[in-house]
C-alpha cells in the first residue's frame, strides 16, 4: 500500500489527468446550474423569508440525526475499512427498543395517572438509556458474528456482502417479530409533537417544536462529547492510531480486536441515540426506518471526508439542510429531496473523492 | 481447568437459549414442527402442532450446538472425558433451559390473563403461545422444556464422543474417496471430447423438452429463476470478473424494462412498437444508462462505487415513481398491456397449432438465457475477460501489464447493464405489466446474491444461484415469511464458511490463498 503511494507511476498520472477532465466539465455545470437557479430565486422568488427559515429549521434537526449517524461510519470506516451497512438497522433497533421503553411506561400505573406522565424526564432518560443500550448491544455483537471472521477474508468483497446480509437480516427479523405495520411514538407530555415555540413573521409562523430543539440539543452534545472521547481518551486514541496505520498501532501494544469490539460499541450507541431522537421526532416509524437515514449518513460522511469525525458532523448538517433546502431552490417537487442527496454523494464522489474536509492524498488512496 | 469449561459451557448454553428465544418470536419453531407433521402425517391443516415435533426441534438444537461445543474444545480426547462431557451437556441444557421456560412462564401468564401480545409483538398469536406451552399448563411445559434441553444437550455431547472415536471408520472413507480420485474417473470423462459434446446436447434436448412435460405453475416459477439466471450472468460479468461491486443493478433492469414497457404500451406514450424493435431499443438505452454510470465511477473502488450505483438505483426508482414525469412514465400506477411477441409463423406451420402463451415465453427465456450464457462464455475466455479478472485480482499490475482499467470497467459495466436490459424488456413483456415497486432495492440484492450463492465469476454458479434464491423459496411455500431472514443469514454464513460460491469459477480456485503460501514458504526453506 505504502509501496505505490509514495511512488506514482507514469500511468497513474495519466489517468489522473483524463479524470480531472472529467470533474472539470461535471463541475462546471453544475456550478452553472446552481448559479442559475440563485438568479432565479432572486429575480422571482416563489417562497417567502419564513419558508426558507422553516425548511433551514427542518434541516438542522435531520441533519443532527444524520451527523449522529454518520459518525457511526466514518468510525468503522477508519478502524475497519468496511461501510457498515447494517449501521441503519442499529439505528432501527434503537428506535424500536425506545418505542417499547415509552409503551411500558405508559402502561405502567402510579396512583391513577401513568408512570410516563409523572415523572417525563425519567422516562426520557430510560427510553434513552434502553435505546442505546440495545443498539451497542446489538452493533457489538454485529461485529463480533458478522465482521470479525472475515477480516483475514482473501475475497475482498466479503465483508461487504456480510454487511448487506446482516442488514436485511436485522429489518426481516424485526418485521417478523414486531409486524410490518407503522407504529407511533408515545411522547411524555411535556415532550409532545408538534407543539413548540412560534415565532410569527411578517408573511406567516414558524413553529419551532419542542422535540426538534431537543433532538438538535442533545445531538450536539453528544457530538462534542464524542469529539473529546476520541481526542482526550485512551480508547480514542487508539481509535485514531489504527484507523491511521493498522500495523504500527499493533506494534505499539493496541490489541486490535478490542479497539474495533470498542468501536462498534460506541457507533451503535450514537445510532441507538440517533434512534430514539427520531422517533420522538418524526412519530411514526417501522422497521425500514433505518435504510434511507442509514444510506443518507454515509453519504453525510462522504460528504465530510470518511474517517474524518468533525468532517462527519459538519457532512450530517450540510446534507440535512441542503435536503430540505434544495427542493424550493431547486423548484422541483418535495417528493424528489432523496434523489438530491443520492445526486449530492455522486457529485461528490466525483469532483471531491476525499470529500469536503478530507485530507486529500492519504484519503484518495482508499476510494 | 473446570472453571474455564464450567464458564464456556455456560456461555454455549446462553447462545443456545438465545436462539431459541428468538426461534420463538419469529414463530419459526413451530413453523418447522408443522412442515415436519406435514411430511409424516397426512398435509391436513394443523392449527394446533403436536408437541412431540417441538419437543423433537428444540432437541435438535441443543444437541446439535452441544455436538458442536464439544468437537470444537476437543473434549473427546481429554482425560476423564466422560464427566467434562456430562458436565458440559448438563449445564449447557440447563441453562438455556431456563432461559427458554423463564420466557415462555412470562408469555403463558400473559396469557392466561388475557392479554394479547400481537399488538407488540407480531408473530405470538395466543395460538402459538399454546403450541409453545405444549398445550399444558405453565408448570407443564417448565418441566418439558427442561427435559428436552438437558436431553438433548447431553446427548448431544455424548454422540459427539462417538462420532470421534469412531474417526477411525472415518479413514477408511478417505482412503476409499482417495483411491476414487486416483482412478480419475471423472476427470477423464471431463476432458474427452465426444462425452463433454453429448452431454451437452442431452441437456439442450432436455430443456427444450421440458416445457412440454410440466405444469403451469413449474413454467411459470421456472420463467422466473431463468430471468434471474440472465441477471446473475450480467452481474457475474461486472461484479465476478471485473470485480466492481455494483449494487444498483436493478437500476438498469428497470431502465430495460421501462423502455420496452413505454415503447410496446398503449399509455402512457402509445408508441406500440412491435417486439423485436423495442427490445433492441431497450437493451440500447440501458447499455447508454450503463454508460452513464460508468464514465462518471471509473475511477471509484469498492464500497464507494457500491454505494454510488445503489445512490444511482434510487434515484431511477425515485424518478418513475414521482408524479412529476407520471405522463411519460405512468407513474406509481404503472404500465399496463405491455406488447408480446408474436410466435413465428413456420413454428405456428410446423406444430399444427400455437403453442401455449406460457410455455412459448418460456423457449423465448430459454432462447435468451443460452445466448447471454455463450456471450459470457465467449467474452470470459477472451482477451476483454482475462483482462477484466487480471483487473479483479490487482488493479495496478493490470495497469502495469497494458490494461487500460478505466477502459474495461465502463465495458463491464456496459455489457452487464445491456444483459440487465435484456432480462428487464423480458421480464415486463412476460408479465404484460410493470410498476415502480418492482424495481426496489431487493431485485438488487437478489441478484447479487446469486452471483455471490452460485460463486464469482462462474457461470454455472450463476444458473445454481438463481434455482437458490428463486426457485428454492417456491418450494418452501411455508417458510415464505422466513425467505428474507434466512437469506440475510445465509449470506454472513456463505462469507464466513464458503467466501467463494458454492460452484467456484476454475480460475478462482486456482488461486494461491495466502496460508497455502505460508506451506509454501516454509517447504521452501533450505
Amino acid at each position: 500500500m505504502d509501496a505505490d503511494k509514495s511512488t506514482p507511476t507514469t500511468i497513474q498520472k495519466t489517468k489522473v489527468n483524463r479524470i480531472n477532465w472529467l470533474r472539470l466539465i461535471v463541475g462546471i455545470c453544475a456550478g452553472v446550474f446552481l448559479v442559475y437557479r440563485l438568479i432565479i430565486q432572486i429575480i422571482r422568488p416563489e417562497y417567502g423569508p419564513v419558508y426558507w427559515l422553516g425548511f433551514i429549521n427542518t434541516g438542522l434537526i435531520v441533519g443532527g440525526m444524520y451527523a449522529l449517524i454518520a459518525i457511526g461510519y466514518t468510525l468503522v470506516y477508519g478502524v475497519m475499512m468496511l461501510i457498515n451497512f447494517a449501521h441503519g438497522d442499529i439505528m432501527m433497533l434503537g428506535c424500536f427498543a425506545g418505542y417499547f421503553t415509552f409503551e411500558y411506561l405508559d402502561f405502567l400505573t402510579i396512583g391513577d395517572s401513568n408512570f410516563l406522565n409523572v415523572y417525563p424526564i425519567l422516562s426520557i432518560i430510560l427510553a434513552f438509556l434502553m435505546g442505546t443500550g440495545v443498539a451497542t448491544v446489538s452493533g457489538y455483537f454485529l461485529e463480533k458474528i458478522a465482521y470479525r471472521p472475515l477480516r483475514n477474508s482473501h475475497v475482498r468483497l466479503a465483508p461487504l456482502i456480510s454487511a448487506v446480509g446482516a442488514s436485511i437480516f436485522l429489518e426481516t427479523a424485526a418485521q417478523i417479530m414486531f409486524g410490518p405495520n407503522k407504529k407511533t411514538y408515545k411522547n411524555p407530555e411535556i415532550l409532545s409533537r408538534g407543539s413548540g415555540l412560534n415565532i410569527n413573521m411578517e408573511d406567516g409562523m414558524i413553529i419551532i417544536t419542542k422535540t426538534g430543539i431537543f433532538s438538535l440539543v442533545l445531538a450536539i452534545l453528544l457530538m462534542i462529547a464524542l469529539y473529546f472521547f476520541v481526542q482526550k481518551t485512551k480508547l480514542g486514541k487508539s481509535i485514531r492510531a489504527v484507523s491511521q496505520d493498522k500495523a504500527t498501532a499493533q506494534l505499539m501494544g493496541i490489541n486490535l480486536d478490542r479497539v474495533t469490539s470498542q468501536t462498534f460499541l460506541i457507533s451503535g450507541f450514537l445510532a441507538g441515540a440517533a434512534g430514539v431522537m427520531w422517533g420522538l421526532h418524526n412519530g411514526i416509524f417501522n422497521h425500514y426506518v433505518g435504510f434511507l437515514p442509514g444510506i443518507k449518513a454515509f453519504t453525510a460522511a462522504v460528504l465530510g471526508g470518511i474517517g474524518n469525525i468533525p468532517g462527519a458532523m459538519a457532512g450530517g448538517m450540510i446534507l440535512g439542510i441542503v435536503e430540505s433546502v434544495g427542493p424550493a431552490f431547486l423548484g422541483i417537487d418535495f417528493q424528489l429531496k432523496d434523489v438530491i442527496s443520492f445526486t449530492i454523494l455522486i457529485l461528490v464522489l466525483i469532483l471531491k473523492p476525499s470529500g469536503l474536509f478530507g485530507k486529500s492524498a492519504s484519503n484518495v488512496e482508499k476510494v | 481447568m473446570m472453571n474455564k469449561l464450567l464458564s464456556k459451557a455456560i456461555k454455549n448454553g446462553l447462545v443456545a437459549g438465545v436462539i431459541l428465544i428468538f426461534f420463538e418470536m419469529i414463530n419459526f419453531t413451530s413453523t418447522i414442527a408443522v412442515i415436519l407433521e406435514k411430511m409424516f402425517v397426512s398435509d391436513k391443516k394443523v392449527k394446533e402442532v403436536n408437541p412431540t415435533y417441538m419437543i423433537v426441534i428444540i432437541g435438535l438444537i441443543l444437541f446439535l450446538s452441544t455436538a458442536s461445543f464439544v468437537r470444537k474444545n476437543h473434549l473427546a480426547n481429554e482425560k476423564s472425558a466422560a464427566i467434562k462431557v456430562l458436565v458440559s451437556g448438563l449445564v449447557s441444557g440447563l441453562v438455556s433451559g431456563i432461559l427458554v421456560s423463564t420466557l415462555n412462564a412470562i408469555l403463558g401468564n400473559y396469557l392466561n390473563n388475557g392479554v394479547d401480545l400481537r399488538k407488540y409483538l407480531d408473530a405470538l398469536s395466543p395460538d402459538v403461545i399454546r403450541n409453545f406451552l405444549f398445550q399444558t399448563d405453565i408448570n407443564n411445559a417448565i418441566r418439558i422444556y427442561m427435559a428436552t434441553t438437558v436431553g438433548g444437550a447431553v446427548l448431544g455431547a455424548f454422540a459427539s464422543i462417538v462420532i470421534q472415536k469412531a474417526s477411525k471408520l472415518n479413514g477408511v472413507f478417505r482412503s476409499l474417496k482417495k483411491g476414487y480420485n486416483n482412478l480419475q474417473i471423472q476427470k477423464k470423462c471431463e476432458k474427452h471430447p465426444i462425452i463433454k459434446k453429448l452431454f451437452i446436447v442431452f441437456v439442450v434436448i432436455f430443456i427444450f423438452a421440458l416445457p412440454m412435460i410440466i405444469n403451469a405453475y413449474t413454467i411459470s416459477v421456472l420463467g422466473i429463476v431463468f430471468i434471474y439466471a440472465i441477471l446473475g450472468l450480467g452481474l457475474n460479468l461486472i461484479v465476478g470478473l471485473s470485480g466492481q461491486l455494483v449494487f444498483g443493478y436493478a437500476a438498469f433492469y428497470a431502465i430495460g424494462a421501462y423502455t420496452f414497457a413505454l415503447l410496446t404500451a398503449p399509455k402512457p406514450l402509445g408508441i406500440e412498437m412491435s417486439f423485436i424493435p423495442a427490445f433492441i431499443i431497450a437493451l440500447i438505452s440501458s447499455g447508454i444508462g450503463g454508460l452513464l454510470v460508468g464514465l462518471p465511477v471509473m475511477n471509484l473502488r469498492g464500497d464507494y462505487l457500491a454505494i454510488v450505483t445503489l445512490g444511482f438505483a434510487e434515484i431511477i426508482r425515485i424518478l418513475i415513481n414521482s408524479n412529476i414525469l407520471a405522463d411519460y412514465t405512468g407513474g406509481p400506477q404503472g404500465v399496463k398491456d405491455i406488447g408480446q411477441p408474436h410466435q413465428p409463423a413456420f413454428l405456428v406451420k410446423i406444430l399444427g397449432k400455437p403453442l401455449e402463451e406460457n410455455v412459448w415465453f418460456l423457449y423465448l427465456i430459454i432462447i435468451s438465457l443460452l445466448v447471454v450464457i455463450y456471450i459470457v462464455y465467449r467474452l470470459q475466455y477472451s482477451r476483454i475477460g482475462r483482462s477484466w479478472e487480471a483487473m479483479r485480482e490487482d488493479e495496478t499490475v493490470a495497469q502495469a501489464c497494458g490494461v487500460t482499467t478505466s477502459f474495461y470497467k465502463v465495458l463491464a459495466i456496459v455489457i452487464g447493464a445491456i444483459i440487465a436490459g435484456a432480462a428487464g424488456a423480458i421480464y415486463v413483456s412476460r408479465n404484460t405489466y410493470t410498476g415502480p415497486n418492482e424495481y426496489a432495492f431487493m431485485v438488487s440484492v437478489n441478484a447479487l446474491a446469486v452471483v455471490v450463492i452460485g460463486g464469482m465469476g462462474s457461470i454455472p454458479g450463476a444458473l445454481l444461484g438463481a434455482f437458490i434464491i428463486k426457485g428454492l423459496p417456491e418450494l418452501l411455500r411455508d417458510l415464505d415469511n422466513y425467505r428474507m431472514l434466512v437469506f440475510g443469514a445465509l449470506l454472513i454464513i456463505m462469507m464466513v464458511i464458503r467466501p467463494e460460491g458454492l460452484l467456484p469459477a476454475k480460475r478462482r480456485k486456482l488461486a494461491v490463498k495466502p496460508q497455502s503460501l505460508e506451506v509454501l514458504k516454509e517447504d521452501l526453506k533450505p
